[in-house]
């Protein structure tokens, strides 16, 4: 996968908003309610469909002064768990 | 010739300064209707209507077929259509025009329809249809709001308050904010206190308590992320809808900065409210 060019961004049925640096999602699929942590939050605020997840990545790495490569394994990790339980969709080339 | 005219009646109810004029040709519906929700009706409500109900009598009517398990109530949300089918009733509503139709065999009972109906008016205006219990106290004559999940105990906290004020509901109620006040509503829904009077009074509202069972009673902070999300997910008929969950989301983070929410540990005696005294006393 060439993180620099997939584009996540919230699936159709996630209905979010970032509240005291927490998001809370609905997803409509099954009424399930999701609170993320800071740090999920803050990559879910990023997954916009205009950065990449490179992108999102070195965000990440410089807000959190953590080394580049674990931040890019961390984001990666993370936004493939939103995308298989469709919170989040992978788009191939930015919109 | 014989010319016979059904005239159709028009009854108007006003649930939290919401507003629907529902009418019926059918005598039996109709008289129904104003039997059950005599405290809610409007003879001359000052304001159009929000929605303007149609109600066809459907005598024989099935829409679903009855099968063992939980009651079925359909509704949905989409391209401005409000839909709505339980066994013996079935209707929509197109929220451009605010007119809607209903088909209902004439022993039915309209109640759920107009469930769904409200909670749709509310998320839509900056108000909320919360599953929950609703008091409004005589002490300080503001309103208390307890809620959580089936099971949770909303019908046991407020039939432990019976004593403090007046039960508006067990089962739901409406919160209505403006002006970063928020003021709760009672309404005319019944959970399983049947024989409870339908309050049709109104309250400003104070706190919010998330109800946990325990073994003793204390009052425990609720981060707000967590206050909305928890107020989302009571809130009937409109979660999960995709096209209603961002406004969802936003009118429960509107109650959520403008009224406490905390989690409210209880167990079975009337002390719990000795634990909401000392947090509302500890309010800086």
């Amino acid at each position: 996968m060439n993180i620099s060019q997939i584009y996540p961004k919230p699936h159709p049925q996630t209905a979010g908003r970032v509240i005291d640096g927490e998001a809370v999602l609905i997803l409509a699929d099954s009424s399930e309610i999701q609170v993320l942590n800071p740090v999920g939050s803050r990559i879910f605020e990023l997954a916009d469909g205009q950065r990449s997840i490179a992108d999102i990545s070195q965000i990440i790495a410089q807000e959190y002064d953590v080394a580049p490569a674990n931040a890019r394994a961390d984001v990666l990790e993370f936004l493939q768990q939103l995308v298989d339980k469709n919170v989040m969709v992978f788009v191939e080339s930015s919109p | 010739m014989t010319v016979t005219t059904q005239l159709n009646q028009r009854i108007l109810l006003n649930i939290a300064g919401f507003v629907v004029a529902l009418e019926t040709s059918d005598e039996t519906i109709a008289h129904r209707i104003t039997d059950r929700y005599q405290q809610f009706l409007d003879a001359g409500a000052a304001t159009a209507p929000h929605f303007t109900i149609s109600i066809q009598a459907a005598p024989g009517a099935l829409f679903v077929p009855i099968q063992p398990g939980n009651w079925v109530i359909e509704s949905g949300y989409d391209n401005h259509l409000v839909t709505y089918r339980s066994y013996r009733e079935r209707g929509q509503i197109d929220v451009r025009s605010g007119f809607g139709q209903l088909e209902m065999a004439p022993t039915a009972d309209i109640e759920n329809f107009l469930r769904v109906a409200y909670a749709w008016l509310c998320v839509h205006h900056n108000a909320l249809l919360l599953h929950a219990g609703g008091l409004l106290r005589h002490a300080d004559n503001c309103g208390y709001v307890f809620f959580g999940p089936s099971g949770a105990g909303k019908t046991t906290s407020t039939g432990l308050s019976t004593a403090r004020g007046t039960i508006l509901s067990d089962d739901l109620v409406i919160i209505r904010c403006h002006d970063g006040h928020c003021t709760l509503h009672g309404v005319p829904f019944r959970g399983e206190l049947a024989d409870a009077p339908r309050a049709n009074q109104q309250a400003p509202l104070k706190g919010i308590f998330r109800l946990r069972q325990d073994a003793a009673h204390f009052v425990k902070p609720l981060p707000r992320t967590v206050a909305v999300a928890e107020l989302a997910a009571a809130s009937p008929f409109v979660v999960g809808n995709p096209h209603l969950n961002d406004q969802l989301i936003a009118v429960c983070h509107h109650i959520a900065r403008h009224t406490p929410i905390q989690e409210l540990h209880f167990k079975k005696d009337d002390g719990f409210w000795d634990a909401i005294d000392e947090y509302f006393t500890n309010l800086p």
